[in-house]
C-alpha cells in the first residue's frame, strides 16, 4: 500500500528520534515530527543532531531542523489533545507513525507516577484512538516503543524472550507493559497493523544525563575539566544488563516497519550481558585524569532489576538483525560527545 | 475493632462487602461513595457505616481520608468495570481504574500507614484464553481483550510493583465472574433476570434479546466472593494474586435455560447484535487452588440458588415499582 504522506515521530526532539530521523532523511523518506515543548519554552535551538532553522513558512505552527543530512518540520504538541491529533494524522495521512514520545526514565517515575502514566499510557491512548478513528485504508502502521524494564526481575542467567511474565519494579515498567499492552488490545480488537518493540538499554551520543552511562560521561568530563573533584557518584554497579548502540535499535525500528508482524512484539537486544559496573570501567578508561568511586544512596532506585538481558531470536529470524556497533565504542564516542558539548 | 474502608462501596459488590462485614461483626466500616453516586445498593446500611465522600481520581480526597481515617484494611472495588463502557470511553476507564489506584497507593505512603490492602482485579485480566489453556491459573499469560481489561492488568502490575518498590502490604484477587441480588441490569446473568421478571409480570412481551450465548463463564456467587475478599486480608499472603472462581464454567445459554425454567412461562429468545462485543472471550474457567490452599477459600452457593434469588430480587423490584406509581 503506497501512501503519499510523509512519516511522522512522535518525542521527535528526543534522543533516539534524532538518530531515527537522521536515518530516514538519509534515506530520502520525509519527516514531520510531534514534540512536547513545555510552557514558556522556546523550541530548542539545538536537538541531537539537528539545528533549529526557523520557522516553517508552508505549516503554520511547524518549526523546520536541519543537520547535514536534510530537514525536517516539528509541531510542538504533546499526545494530550485527542481532536488535535486526529486532524494531525488527517491532514499529513502519514504512512507510518514512529511513536517514541514517552517519559522514559525509570529512576524520575517512582516520584512521578502520574506523570508517568499521564505520558505513555495516557498518550498512547490517545494516538491509538485517533488512528482508529481513521478509514481503514488510511490508517499508518504504528512501531510502538516498549521496554525491556516491562519484564522485571526473572531467574539470572536465561534471557528472557517475548512470552516471559512481566513483573515490572517501576512505575515507568508498569506505564510500559500497560502501553504494549493496550497496543495489542486495539490491534486484535480493530486490526490496527501495529508493531510492538521492547528495546533493551540504549544509548549514545546525545543521551541525556539521567540516564547511568551518559551521567558518568558528564561526570567524567567535569572532572577532566577541573570543575569537579575526581570522585564519581554511582548507584548500584551490580545490574547486569544488555546495551546497545541507539543507531543499531533505530535500525531494528526501520527493519521492523518494513518486515514486522503487525500484533506481534519483537524485543530488540544483543544477548550479551555487561554490568553498570562494567561499562563504567569502560568509561574511566577512557577518561584523561584517575577517578575514584563513591556510592550515592540518591541513585539507588526502590526496587530495580538484577538481570535484564534479551533473546533476540524472534527478531532476527524476522529481519536478519544484528548489532552492529561494539559498544566499547558507543561509550567512547558518547563521551567524547560529551566532551565536545563542553568545549 | 477493626477499621475498614471500601472504596466502590455503593457499588453491587461493595454492598454485599459491607454486609457481609457487618453480620461479621468486629468492624467499623467507613465507605467511600461520590456525592453524585446512587445509593440504591446500601440505603439499608446507612446508618452502621461511616459515608465519606471522595473520589478516587482526586489525590487531595485520598490524601485527605486515608490520613484522617487510618484503616486497617482498604478494600479496593471503585473502578469503572463494565466493559462495554470502556469501548467507547477508554480514558475514563484508564483514568479510574489507573489514576486512582496510584492516588490510593501514594496516599498509604504519605500517611506512613500499615494497613493491608486488597486490589479486586479479574479474570478479564486474562483475556484471549485458548481450550488447552483451561483451567486458568494465576501463572496464565495476559492477554487482555479490552481497554477495561487492560486497565485492570494495570492495576494488578501497579500493586505488584508497590509491593517491590516500598514494601506495601497488598493482595491482589482475580475474581471470575459473579453475580446476585443487585447486580446491575447490563450484566448478563441480571440482564436475563430482570426481563424474565418483566415478562412475568406482563410489562414486556416473551421475548428475551440476548448476545453470544455459546461463550462459558465461572460464575461464583457475589456473597461467597466478598467472604473471600475478606479472607485475602485475613490470610492471603502480601504481594501475591489469587484466583477466586467456582472452579467451573457454564454456558451463557444455559444460564438462559435455567432462568427461563424457573419462570414458568413461554419465553422465545432473540439475537440482539448490539449485545455482541467486538472481542468476546470463548471461554473462561478458573483455578482457585492456590487460594484455597492459602485461606481455606471455596465457593459454597449453588449457582441454582443465585439464579432464584437473582430472579426474586428483580421480582420484587418490579413489583415495588408497580405498587409506587
Amino acid at each position: 500500500m503506497s501512501r503519499p504522506g510523509p512519516i511522522v515521530v512522535t518525542g521527535a526532539l528526543g534522543f533516539v528520534a534524532g538518530w531515527l530521523i537522521t536515518e530516514l532523511l538519509a534515506s530520502g523518506e520525509r519527516v514531520v515530527g510531534l514534540s512536547l515543548i513545555p510552557t514558556g519554552q522556546s523550541p530548542p535551538e539545538q536537538a541531537g543532531p539537528f539545528r533549529r532553522l526557523g520557522d516553517d513558512s508552508s505549516s503554520p505552527g511547524g518549526i523546520r531542523y536541519g543537520s547535514a543530512v536534510g530537514e525536517w518540520t516539528c509541531f510542538p504538541s504533546g499526545l494530550d489533545d485527542p481532536a488535535a491529533l486526529e486532524r494531525f494524522l488527517r491532514d499529513w495521512q502519514p504512512a507510518t507513525v514512529y511513536h517514541l514520545a514517552a517519559q522514559s526514565s525509570a529512576g524520575y517515575s517512582f516520584p512521578n507516577p502520574q506523570e508517568t502514566f499521564s505520558c505513555n499510557l495516557g498518550g498512547s491512548l490517545n494516538l491509538l484512538e485517533a488512528i482508529r478513528a481513521l478509514p481503514d485504508r488510511e490508517r499508518p502502521t504504528l512501531l510502538a516503543t516498549g521496554s525491556s524494564e516491562e519484564y522485571g526481575p526473572h531467574a539470572e542467567g536465561k534471557p528472557l524472550h517475548e512470552r516471559m511474565r512481566l513483573k515490572p519494579v517501576s512505575p515507568y515498567g508498569v506505564s510500559k507493559a500497560a502501553q504494549s499492552l493496550l497496543c495489542l488490545q486495539y490491534h486484535r480488537s480493530f486490526d490496527l497493523p501495529i508493531i510492538v518493540t521492547r528495546p533493551f538499554s540504549h544509548t549514545g551520543p546525545h543521551h541525556d544525563g539521567r540516564f547511568v552511562f551518559p551521567s558518568f560521561a558528564q561526570q567524567i568530563v567535569a572532572i577532566e575539566r577541573g570543575e569537579a573533584a575526581p570522585v564519581i557518584a554511582v548507584g548500584d554497579l551490580s545490574p547486569r544488563r544488555d546495551y546497545l548502540d541507539v543507531r543499531d535499535v533505530v535500525t531494528a525500528y526501520r527493519q521492523l516497519v518494513a518486515s514486522g508482524e503487525p500484533g506481534q512484539i519483537y524485543n530488540i537486544c544483543s544477548g550479551q550481558a555487561l554490568t553498570i559496573q562494567g561499562g563504567l570501567e569502560i568509561l574511566l578508561q577512557e577518561a584523561r585524569r584517575k577517578i575514584d568511586i563513591a556510592t550515592d544512596p540518591d541513585r539507588c532506585r526502590p526496587s530495580d532489576i538484577p538481570y535484564l538481558v534479551g533473546d533476540g531470536t524472534k527478531l532476527r529470524a524476522c529481519t536478519g538483525w544484528r548489532p552492529e556497533r561494539d559498544f566499547h565504542v558507543t561509550l567512547r564516542e558518547m563521551l567524547d560527545w560529551v566532551r565536545k558539548e563542553h568545549s | 475493632m477493626k477499621k475498614v474502608l471500601i472504596t466502590g462501596f455503593t457499588g453491587f459488590v461493595g454492598s454485599h462487602l459491607a454486609e457481609y462485614l457487618l453480620a461479621e461483626g468486629g468492624y467499623e466500616i467507613f465507605g467511600l461513595y461520590r456525592w453524585r453516586s446512587r445509593l440504591e445498593n446500601v440505603t439499608h446500611l446507612l446508618d452502621q457505616v461511616h459515608l465519606v465522600d471522595g473520589d478516587i481520581t482526586d489525590a487531595h480526597a485520598m490524601l485527605k481520608l486515608v490520613q484522617k481515617i487510618r484503616p486497617d484494611y482498604i478494600f479496593h472495588l471503585a473502578a469503572q468495570s463494565y466493559v462495554p463502557a470502556s469501548w467507547h470511553g477508554p480514558d475514563a476507564t484508564v483514568t479510574t481504574n489507573v489514576r486512582g489506584q496510584i492516588n490510593l497507593f501514594e496516599a498509604v505512603r504519605s500517611a506512613e500507614l500499615a494497613c493491608r490492602i486488597q486490589i479486586a482485579g479479574g479474570s478479564e485480566e486474562y483475556g484471549l484464553v485458548y481450550p488447552d489453556e483451561v483451567p486458568i491459573t494465576e501463572d496464565n499469560p495476559l492477554r487482555p481483550l479490552s481497554p477495561y481489561a487492560v486497565s485492570k492488568v494495570t492495576q494488578d502490575l501497579l500493586a505488584f510493583q508497590y509491593v517491590q518498590s516500598y514494601d506495601l502490604d497488598i493482595v491482589r484477587t482475580r475474581g471470575f465472574n459473579h453475580t446476585g441480588p443487585r447486580r446491575g441490569e447490563v450484566f448478563v446473568c441480571s440482564n436475563f433476570a430482570r426481563q424474565i421478571a418483566e415478562v412475568e409480570a406482563g410489562l414486556h412481551p416473551p421475548v428475551i434479546k440476548v448476545g453470544n450465548l455459546d461463550a462459558t463463564r465461572d460464575f461464583s456467587d457475589v456473597r461467597d466472593m466478598v467472604r473471600g475478599y475478606l479472607l485475602a486480608l485475613q490470610k492471603g499472603k502480601k504481594g501475591e494474586v489469587y484466583n477466586l472462581c467456582s472452579g467451573r464454567d457454564i454456558r451463557i445459554g444455559d444460564i438462559l435455560d435455567q432462568l427461563i425454567a424457573m419462570a414458568g412461562v413461554a419465553i422465545t429468545i432473540e439475537e440482539d447484535p448490539d449485545r455482541l462485543r467486538p472481542s468476546d472471550v470463548p471461554i473462561l474457567r478458573g483455578s482457585s487452588a492456590k487460594f484455597h490452599a492459602d485461606t481455606g477459600w471455596q465457593t459454597t452457593i449453588p449457582f441454582s440458588q443465585t439464579m432464584e434469588d437473582l430472579l426474586n430480587y428483580w421480582r420484587e423490584r418490579i413489583q415495588a415499582a408497580g405498587q409506587g406509581s
